[in-house]
């Protein structure tokens, strides 16, 4: 038998001991998500190749996507807040390991399968590659032309909203008591909803900066031209935008979780 | 040693559940007693680092329980009334929980198991909660921690079960260790308790062992009580009482008795004579 030390320095050793307290009522999770993720994946592409509409295949992309958004809710289960409370473990080892598990664990064993079938399906893991199977409008498919190489990495840069979004419902399951599935449920909308915000900011922004879509039509520049340009600049401005705030964001829930264990009262 | 310093704790802010609570708790087998709502589980929740008082500090040798720092955590355990375990079965618990603590002896789980009638493979969710309960305390006793805390250990307990818990704790518990035990049904483990730890309504009353309780008070019965008795119940006739104890044989605790005393007028009179 294994026995911690009585240090109460941080430990990477005990770290592992937390990983192994909570495996049990993860283990399972950690089964299906990779699982979940490369069927919603095959389900999602074969239907998309098959002519079915966007709009169909969307909830596909959103349930995986959702999985990782609320995955931290899978901790309740079997939970023991006197138990937790009193593990011989500092605040800051507990909030190591459930961190790493909320906003890169879950993330990995989700994209990585996700990123598997895409590539069983389409032969690629580029995103303008998968969305010319998509049957766009014709000024839709010469928007796309634009921002093609742009749109690879959007997937990139989704990283920003699942991680966030994951460490807000650890953050809600390490400090609230009651209805912590409703209350993660409402805090990741409410974040998505305010990135959509700050997107909707973004554009204005562009449109009546100086050199915007709004004063370039006032000197008489070509609409066509003025359309590319803005398209071309605007997604880069919005990724750049997400990014921005999503490192805040993670950089403000980090030490809220630490703060949530260390003071946690059962 | 436990030391409690000043200690008070308040769920809200109009009200104090346990107010300027002073106690050095050693080693040995103590009973917790108090009315409904007198701060006992919140005591034992305090002495385990579940919560933090707003004043005050609770101490488990020279260190303080409230920083939950794990040489200290590993040095206490508290199980609660109906406290859920995070795993399955009590042989899962022990794989991902006793690795925690260093004083986990295995071969104890296994004998207290045995002697509560299972295996330790049982799944947790499936059982009585009775049967819960003696999985669960066969599990605590076996981490042997310095300090354990139990909160109504005998609650949905069996007769023989509870027979097999007070043989359980005298086997397990060493001279080292501190065992409380809050609970209702004092005399169900009464052999076993070496001091009595009394609160009402958030404060210490007595704080003190049974032996110097035994050697200032006397409990008796009879038709008639004597003249300076403390404090006297009638029972189907006859006269239980409490009177101070003028050296002579000592009598056996009667801890319902002087519950009741310590919560009756005479209570200052009482605590007057255990203190001087």
């Amino acid at each position: 038998m294994d026995y911690i030390t009585t240090n109460n320095s941080f430990s990477w050793k005990r770290v592992g001991m937390v990983a192994r307290f909570y495996y049990p009522r993860l283990k399972w999770q950690l089964a299906l998500y990779p699982l979940a993720a490369f069927l919603f994946t095959l389900a999602g592409g074969y239907l998309l190749k098959a002519g079915f509409p966007a709009i169909l295949i969307s909830p596909f992309s959103s349930i995986a996507s959702w999985m990782v958004y609320l995955g931290p809710l899978f901790l309740i289960i079997k939970s023991s807040r006197e138990v937790e409370t009193m593990l011989p473990a500092t605040a800051k080892e507990q909030a190591t390991y459930l961190i790493l598990y909320a906003a890169l664990l879950l993330p990995l064993i989700t994209s990585i399968p996700g990123w598997a079938g895409s590539f069983v399906v389409f032969g690629t893991m580029n995103l303008a590659s998968v969305m010319s199977y998509i049957n766009f409008p014709p000024e839709a498919k010469e928007a796309l032309e634009y921002i093609g190489p742009e749109l690879s990495r959007a997937s990139y840069y989704g990283v920003f909203t699942v991680v966030t979004c994951s460490l807000i419902t650890l953050l809600t399951v390490v400090r609230a008591k009651r209805n912590r599935i409703i209350l993660s449920i409402v805090f990741v909308i409410a974040f998505n909803f305010a990135m959509t915000i700050i997107g909707v900011i973004t554009m204005f922004s562009k449109m009546f900066s100086d050199g915007g879509v709004i004063s370039r039509i006032q000197d008489g520049t070509p609409v066509d031209e003025i359309t590319k340009e803005f398209i071309q600049e605007l997604l880069p401005a919005t990724l750049n935008v997400i990014a921005i705030f999503g490192t805040i964001s993670i950089a403000v829930l980090i030490p809220m979780i630490y703060r949530g264990i260390k003071n946690r009262q059962a | 040693m436990i030391t409690l310093n000043q200690l008070s704790f308040g769920y809200f802010k109009w009200a104090e559940a346990l107010s300027n609570v002073s106690a050095c708790i050693g080693s040995g087998i103590h009973l917790l007693l108090g009315e409904n709502g007198a701060g006992k589980t919140t005591l034992l929740h305090i002495i385990a680092g579940l919560l933090k008082p707003q004043k005050g500090e609770c101490l488990i040798d020279g260190s303080n329980v409230a920083d939950r720092m794990p040489s200290v955590s590993n040095l206490v355990f508290f199980l609660g009334e109906n406290m859920p375990f995070p795993a399955n079965t009590i042989n899962e618990m022990a794989k991902i929980h006793a690795v925690f603590y260093p004083t986990f002896d295995p071969d104890m789980l296994h004998d207290n198991l045995e002697a509560f009638g299972f295996n330790g493979s049982e799944k947790l969710k499936d059982m009585s909660l009775g049967n819960r309960k003696k999985a669960q305390l066969a599990y605590t006793l076996s981490l042997r921690t310095p300090v354990l805390l139990l909160d109504e250990p005998t609650n949905g307990l069996d007769i023989t079960s509870k027979q097999t818990l007070q043989n359980l704790i005298a086997r397990c518990i060493d001279d080292t260790q501190t065992l409380i035990v809050s609970t209702h049904t004092v005399f169900e483990l009464q052999n076993l308790y070496d001091s009595i730890i009394m609160l009402s309504k958030g404060r210490l009353l007595l704080s003190m062992s049974t032996f110097d309780i035994i050697q200032r008070l006397a409990f008796r019965t009879s038709p008639v009580p004597p003249v300076d008795y403390l404090y006297k119940e009638q029972r189907m006739g006859l006269n239980q009482f409490i009177a101070p104890n003028h050296g002579e044989d000592e009598t056996a605790l009667n801890y319902t008795l002087l519950y009741n005393a310590l919560l009756s007028p005479a209570r200052d009179r009482i605590i007057e004579i255990l203190t001087k």
